[in-house]
């Protein structure tokens, strides 16, 4: 005869996990049922045939070593695991990579990889930062609005040689004299440099104009356009790639500067 | 050197302190019962071993947090019993289950009985059924059967409730029994 009595009762029962009541209910129950009577004692059996299970032997390895092994083990001090700390490493390398790709999305990379020493000189003269033009000996008679010198002027070492000047005012130079450029800044220098205007550059007046030019005044590369960001110019670049301006000082040092040689502007004087 | 006469707690004072050659007995001491749940988890000698193993290492490092007074065997079975779930959640996937060994080891063995006494044959025949099981059910079956656990301790082990404790311990047995018909394991 098959009894509805729950499976979990009489295996509780079995265990002496019920509660007082539940046991009570069960006892008075088998007394009555049979089967249950059956099953109780069919699952006392197996849970000695379960004991019984064969068990294989550890190894002796095992039996007479583990101790070693745990103590050598113990007394290694854990290493430091970085993964450990990936939950919450990886969601901030990834924000931290997304947020890099979304700054640089928009910037021209040719100009963003360029050299590390770029200076943005237009940003920089907001902040006053004195750039020193070489001491080539150049006296400077006229200066355009974006810093461009205009006027040759053959001489040396001469007294009117401005020493400091602001980002803008930028020299440049012929590139007659590519040979002796690296020596701009060398105060002992004789050679004769002579200065070209920089309409002999031929720059497009009806654009913005900016370069990047080496820590030897060479131009590196151009860019136009009539946004704020000028995209890069192969044409005008293939032009002018190579040509010999003063190396710009900054601080004293010389470096690669960001500058600016739009034409439109040039009006003053 | 210390002898089997130093209580658990003893022994772990020092440990605690700093001493590490205090665990020594106490690996010595539960290395065996604690190799016997791992065999009944897993029923691979050499996964078994290495799992004793990890315990009393994980037990070490967390010794700070022993509470001094209560039963530290315990302590270090839920530690081994939850290292053998993680395990065999994880590292078993695409191995060979042990029952395949234990069904080789029989259809061998089936030829030859005179080699193995009528004990010797049922001895196994549980053994292969207790692996047939899935692997929640073994583990219930172990933790209450062969250790002796109370459902409250079942049931912080394993992280469930202690109506599921009782509910899938029923259904265990009640698959074992099955398992155990299946193969002709008769009564004693």
């Amino acid at each position: 005869m098959k009894c509805d009595l729950r499976v979990e009762l009489l295996s509780g029962y079995l265990d002496g996990e019920l509660d007082k009541k539940q046991k009570a209910e069960i006892e008075k129950h088998l007394k009555e049922c049979e089967a249950c009577r059956k099953e109780l004692e069919e699952l006392r059996q197996l849970d000695e045939h379960v004991r019984t299970a064969e068990i294989e032997e550890p190894s002796r390895e095992f039996i007479f070593n583990i101790n070693r092994r745990v103590l050598e083990k113990v007394k290694k001090k854990p290493r430091f695991r970085l993964f450990r700390f990936s939950p919450i490493l990886a969601p901030a390398a990834v924000a931290l990579l997304v947020f890099v790709v979304l700054i640089n999305i928009n910037r021209p990379v040719s100009f963003a990889s360029l050299d590390e020493r770029i200076l943005y000189a237009e940003v920089e003269a907001k902040k006053e930062l004195d750039i020193e033009i070489p001491k080539a000996g150049f006296a400077r008679e006229e200066v355009y609005a974006k810093g461009v010198v205009v006027k040759e002027k053959k001489a040396l070492t001469t007294s009117k040689v401005p020493t400091m000047a602001k980002a803008r005012d930028v020299e440049v130079f012929d590139h007659a004299k590519k040979g002796e450029a690296g020596a701009l800044g060398i105060e002992a220098q004789d050679e004769i440099i002579s200065l070209t205007e920089v309409q002999e550059l031929q720059i497009p007046r009806d654009r913005i104009v900016r370069a990047i030019v080496d820590s030897n005044g060479k131009i590196l590369k151009v860019a136009t356009g009539n946004t704020i960001i000028p995209e890069r110019d192969t044409m005008l670049e293939n032009r002018l790639q190579g040509q010999q301006l003063s190396p710009p000082l900054v601080k004293g040092k010389r470096t690669q500067l960001y500058i600016d040689l739009t034409q439109e502007k040039v009006t003053k004087n | 050197m210390y002898n089997s006469i130093e209580s658990d707690e003893f022994l772990i004072e020092r440990v605690k302190n700093g001493d590490c050659e205090s665990f020594n007995p106490l690996v010595e001491r539960y290395k065996l019962p604690l190799y016997k749940i791992m065999y009944r988890m897993v029923y691979n000698r050499d996964d078994a071993e290495d799992l004793v193993e990890e315990a009393f290492i994980k037990a070490f490092r967390a010794i700070s947090k022993f509470e001094i007074g209560r039963p530290f065997y315990a302590w270090i079975c839920r530690i081994a019993v939850n290292n053998a779930i993680n395990y065999l959640k994880k590292e078993r996937r695409g191995q060979v289950q042990p029952i395949e060994f234990f069904e080789h080891s029989l259809a061998a063995k089936k030829g030859n009985p005179v080699e193995m006494t009528k004990q010797k044959v049922l001895q196994e025949r549980i053994t292969a059924a207790m692996a047939k099981l899935p692997d929640d059910y073994r583990t219930i079956i172990v933790l209450k059967v062969e250790e002796d656990f109370s459902y409250d301790e079942i049931s912080k082990v394993l992280k469930i409730p202690k109506g599921t404790v009782m509910s899938r311990l029923a259904r265990a047995r009640q698959k074992l029994r099955g398992i155990f018909k299946e193969m002709g394991v008769q009564k004693k």
